[in-house]
């Protein structure tokens, strides 16, 4: 027989009322709360059947921003357990308290306007940490699901899928707490002035729970997918992705021992937020912790058999050693890709990047998305250089490996300088990425990404290829390639 | 607050704090002062406690083993004694009425 229960609940300031019958009725059928996870994990030991009273208090608890010590908290607790309550447990701000039923104990709110005061102040302190929280969602948001809904990545990597799904169910988690927590105040405050009672609610209840089931299972296929990364893939860049949460967790808690913030002036409390918030941000792009591929498994040449991925070593004669680099990832667009990225010094890298779509039509998706990023860096390569020259009026040789002629640019230069740089970006889109015309590949798709033929994506089926570091216009290379990656 | 009328509890709280007093102390100075008429909760003090010090009614005067004593300021017996006379007005007022002592407006005209 089980000694605990976990429930999924959710308590509030403004439902709370309505948790101290649950806990009435759960200690009735013989299970006390004991602990409150994240205001909605609601965890029970096992008792005796008991009718039992409870209580729950709002009492503002130590942060780097109430007033509030742990040595007051504790004096409150002494005197709650001397007038006869018991402590069960807390959740943030509100301490569960309970008795024996009916037991002659005085309340431990005997006036209803005061009550509301603590409940304001800690209402106000929950929606200004939400209207902090909300626009660094949306900002996130932005990156992740942007990057999720058009790149290449994004549709390969799981993690970006799975963030994407929690994003949405976290910022519906704030909005419907700040709407709660705005609707309690407004009520309440007219009440006390009326000299009405606090009028608590729990409409947005099942809305909570619904939420955070969605929340948690998020969470839980997050750390499936870090723990299968890790393990399978021996990818360990995302477990390094989790060191700046630890190296913070580890320092916050550190200066709330040492510095105890709570007794120092608000001034200085956001001094110190502003500076933990800029070091933090120079820390991170200062160490690279963007940047951490280099970290990704390296499994070497050896490692590539039963992977469809070119190699220096298909295109040479002699064996040469090939300081290949092999990742692993899976999502739930693209259940299987790898690239792979074949090095030997003198002779340059072949990259390698195989996707199985779960449609064809995602692989589709991704094929356009590939024609998208190429069209993108040929802008971000050319825009400037092209200003440059239609400036000056002189045409670069250079050019030409871009696929803008001299005659193109002849014609262009003596029109407005931002229409013919716009003008000479579509000449060198048009020329770079095209089909495969003349039916050299003979696949379902086959897109050339660059004037020079040196990137090339090709679809069969579900499957897309991305090549890159060849000729790939080149008849005896297409033998070669569609030899070595199973593509006749 | 020092314009709005002192609740019940905001009351006893004060007055109780004219002796240095720590928390358990007051509610249990409350009830015997009231003979049990009025209680003032763990939550309602404590909460009370902490908005009269940050306004400068009371002063902490000992902090030893988690139990903070506390007295009343100048400034927290000014409002009390404002509430005294508002209350004093109140009853000098309701014993007015009671005792019949308001002909004078009904013979106003």
């Amino acid at each position: 027989m089980m000694n605990f229960k976990i429930e999924n609940s959710y308590v509030n300031i403004t439902n709370y009322p309505y948790i101290e019958r649950h806990f009435e009725k759960m200690a009735a059928r013989g299970w006390l709360i004991s602990k409150i996870i994240s205001g909605n994990l609601f965890l029970y030991k096992r008792i005796e059947p008991e009718e039992l009273d409870f209580s729950i208090s709002p009492y503002e608890v130590e942060t780097a921003y109430t007033r509030k010590t742990k040595e007051e908290l504790e004096e409150f607790q002494t005197v709650c357990e001397y007038v006869g309550w018991n402590f069960a447990t807390k959740s943030y701000d509100l301490h569960v308290y309970y008795k024996e039923k009916d037991s002659e104990v005085v309340p431990l709110h005997t006036d209803e306007e005061e009550e509301f005061n603590i409940l304001e102040k800690i209402a106000k302190k929950q929606l200004k940490a939400l209207y902090f929280q909300i626009p660094l969602f949306i900002l996130l948001a932005w990156m992740v699901i942007g990057r999720s809904l058009a790149s290449v990545y994004g549709m390969k990597d799981g993690l970006t899928q799975i963030v994407s799904l929690l994003i949405p169910v976290a910022l519906i988690l704030m909005v419907i707490n700040i709407y709660d927590l705005r609707k309690f105040l407004k009520i309440n405050r007219k009440n006390i002035e009326l000299g009405k009672g606090i009028e608590f609610n729990d409409w947005g209840f099942y809305g909570y729970k619904i939420s955070f089931i969605l929340f948690y299972i998020s969470i839980l296929v997050f750390l499936a997918y870090l723990l299968y990364s890790a393990i399978v893939f021996k990818n360990i860049i995302l477990l390094m992705a989790l060191i700046p949460s630890l190296i913070g967790i580890v320092v916050g808690s550190l200066y709330r021992i040492y510095v105890k913030p709570a007794k120092r002036s608000i001034g200085y409390k956001k001094v110190v937020l502003v500076a933990v918030l800029i070091t933090a941000t120079i820390l991170s792009i200062g160490t690279g912790i963007f940047n951490i591929g280099v970290l990704a498994s390296k499994d070497g040449p050896s490692k590539i058999e039963g992977y469809r991925v070119l190699s220096i070593n298909d295109f040479s004669d002699e064996t040469i050693e090939d300081s290949g680099d092999l990742r692993r990832n899976l999502s739930f667009l693209i259940p299987v890709s790898y690239d792979y990225s074949s090095y030997a010094r003198r002779l340059g890298v072949i990259d390698t990047e195989y996707s199985r779509a779960l449609t064809e039509g995602l692989a589709r998706n991704l094929v356009n998305r590939y024609k998208r990023e190429a069209e993108n860096r040929l802008i971000g390569r050319n825009s400037k250089d092209l200003e440059f020259i239609f400036e000056n009026g002189v045409y670069d040789s250079y050019y030409a490996r871009s696929g803008l002629t001299e005659d193109d640019f002849i014609s262009l230069r003596d029109r407005d300088k931002k229409e013919a740089v716009k003008e000479a970006l579509e000449i060198i889109k048009e020329r770079s990425i095209r089909e495969d015309l003349d039916g050299l590949w003979d696949l379902d798709e086959v897109y050339f990404l660059n004037y020079e033929s040196s990137e090339i994506v090709l679809r069969i089926g579900k499957e897309v290829f991305f090549l890159g570091g060849l000729d790939f216009s080149d008849p005896e290379i297409v033998g070669v390639v569609k030899d070595r990656l199973g593509l006749d | 607050m020092a314009k709005k009328a002192l609740t019940q509890p905001m009351y006893y709280i004060l007055l109780s704090l004219m002796e240095e007093r720590h928390g358990y102390e007051i509610m249990q100075y409350i009830d015997w002062l009231t003979d049990g008429r009025v209680k003032v909760g763990p939550g309602t003090l404590y909460s009370l406690l902490s908005r009269f010090e940050d306004d400068g009614y009371i002063d902490m005067v000992s902090d030893e083993d988690n139990k903070k004593t506390y007295i009343i300021t100048e400034l927290g017996k000014g409002v009390l004694d404002k509430e005294i006379d508002r209350l004093s007005l109140l009853l000098k007022d309701a014993r007015s009425v009671m005792g019949g002592n308001d002909d004078e407006f009904q013979n106003r005209e």
